[in-house]
């Protein structure tokens, strides 16, 4: 049988509305990607794989991005300092290659940040997850260790508590908490790599959704290029990959700021369209590999 | 009604349907049907007759004799209806008021014309019958609107499948507001 890996890159709150979009239009289309045998998330992505893989419809996640804003991740952010942020953000755009020495150096200043408490981070995951334990189903979440640098892959084995491994995984440096497994702390897997596609090796169609890499500023250019590298790599083990950032009318719609969440409808709603478009190129793909 | 969400400077109004309302009205929906559901409704169906189709119905409806049972609301602006719902009262001994049909104008979608169309509907049916719950219909592949309805407070409670206008079989997810009074005075307007 041949096997559909969907990967799901971080991108806050704005990446979470057009992914969700995203696949709402393949959805309306007739492609149906909640189906694929591996779900990859990271940040942003580690929410929409997981509430796709605990059985929420895409009905269910749309109708939360469409609906009027509850001002929880505003308030959220505002525990954090934007100048401080910013200079996080600055020396993440910075980095030529991702090495575990620049992880840790991330993972450090995200551990010395100011930012909301991590028992109210969690606890908002917890509260979105409605308390759900792991699937039955292989998802992968992506967090990094503030301390090593090392990468830690998330999953049903781990022995972590579901909302507490989607925590860390969104745990965005310098803006959320990092947040602690073990005795040790984890922050946003995108500090490894937006995507981190290689999760889904030896795949047979992998549908990897990037909403960072489009733009030329920012930590664009650095995940973008990731993203492309880990597709390349797919690619040339055998697997039918197809990368999506987001096209012109979604970038638009995202705007420059992914946390805000005043444009979450127009993003999903950016999304859908998109995600219609792209239906056609992956019918082909996507299919194939679940009809063998 | 009142007066009120300018789209750019035009005011929209919210009035009850009249006759002079049947051509706009069927143009309107025949637009929205042939954007909107192709693929569940035949190409046949949708290049043909549909405009012809929703003459007749609108022409029927706006002049019925039974018009206590059914009222249409229309969204107009700078002269032209933008988008109507039509409601038919006490349709159903389960789920009361079928909204049976809610059209917003393609270039004016996302200016929050069909959800206030919904409050207005919503307002309609509980002055008519303070108990009355409200439900509709919608295609099945129709995610976007499945969602619109989910996050406005509508509940799924099952589906049918049925034959169209035109012919074929559709099936429809019935969505349900056992309170439509959730519809209005509401964060949403």
């Amino acid at each position: 049988m041949t096997q559909n890996a969907l990967v799901l890159g971080g991108g806050g709150a704005l990446g979470i509305s057009w992914e969700v979009g995203l696949l709402a239009g393949l959805l309306e289309e007739g492609i149906d990607t909640t189906e694929a045998q591996l779900i990859v998330g990271t940040s942003a992505g580690s929410v929409v794989g997981t509430q796709i893989a605990i059985g929420e419809s895409l009905v269910e996640l749309l109708a939360e991005q469409v609906a009027p804003d509850d001002g929880r991740i505003g308030a959220l952010i505002a525990g954090s300092e934007p100048a401080a942020t910013l200079q996080l953000f600055t020396r993440w755009a910075g980095i030529e290659e991702v090495t575990p020495e620049v992880r840790r150096e991330i993972g450090e200043m995200a551990l010395g940040a100011k930012t909301v408490s991590e028992p109210s981070w969690v606890e908002y995951f917890e509260g979105r997850l409605d308390g759900k334990a792991w699937p039955d189903r292989d998802l992968r979440i992506t967090a990094v260790d503030c301390d090593s640098g090392d990468f830690r892959i998330w999953d049903r084995q781990s022995g972590v508590n579901l909302a507490r491994a989607v925590a860390s995984s969104c745990a965005v440096p310098g803006l959320f908490p990092a947040v602690t497994v073990d005795g040790r702390r984890y922050t946003d897997g995108g500090v490894r790599s937006g995507t981190s596609t290689d999760l889904a090796k030896g795949f047979d169609s992998v549908l990897i959704v990037a909403p960072i890499g489009a733009r030329s500023e920012g930590i664009d250019p650095l995940l973008g290029r990731q993203a492309r590298q880990e597709a390349s790599a797919l690619r040339a083990a055998g697997s039918r990959v197809e990368l999506v950032f987001p096209d012109a009318g979604s970038l638009e719609a995202i705007g420059l700021n992914r946390m805000d969440a005043s444009r979450r409808g127009l993003s999903a709603e950016a999304g859908m369209a998109q995600g219609r478009t792209l239906a056609a190129r992956l019918a082909e793909s996507w299919a194939k590999a679940a009809a063998a | 009604m009142r007066a009120e969400l300018g789209i750019g400077v035009a005011p929209v109004e919210w009035r009850h349907a009249t006759t002079r309302d049947i051509d706009s009205i069927a143009a309107l929906h025949a637009d929205s049907w042939r954007r909107n559901y192709r693929g569940a409704y035949s190409d046949a169906f949708l290049d043909g007759d549909v405009l012809a189709d929703r003459l007749a119905v609108w022409t029927d409806r706006l002049t019925s004799a039974q018009r206590q049972n059914h009222c249409t609301i229309v969204a107009e602006c700078d002269g032209g209806v933008v988008g109507f719902a039509h409601t038919i009262f006490e349709h159903d001994p389960t789920w009361s008021a079928l909204l049976d049909n809610l059209h917003v104008t393609h270039e004016l979608k996302g200016h929050g014309i069909g959800t206030r169309l919904m409050a207005e509907t919503a307002q309609t049916v509980i002055e008519r019958a303070p108990s009355s719950g409200m439900y509709l219909w919608v295609l099945e592949g129709n995610i976007a609107a499945q969602a619109f309805y989910a996050a406005r407070g509508g509940i799924c409670t099952g589906h049918e499948s049925s034959e169209p206008p035109g012919g074929g079989t559709v099936t429809g997810h019935r969505y349900v507001w056992p309170d439509p009074s959730v519809l209005f005075g509401h964060k949403w307007l």
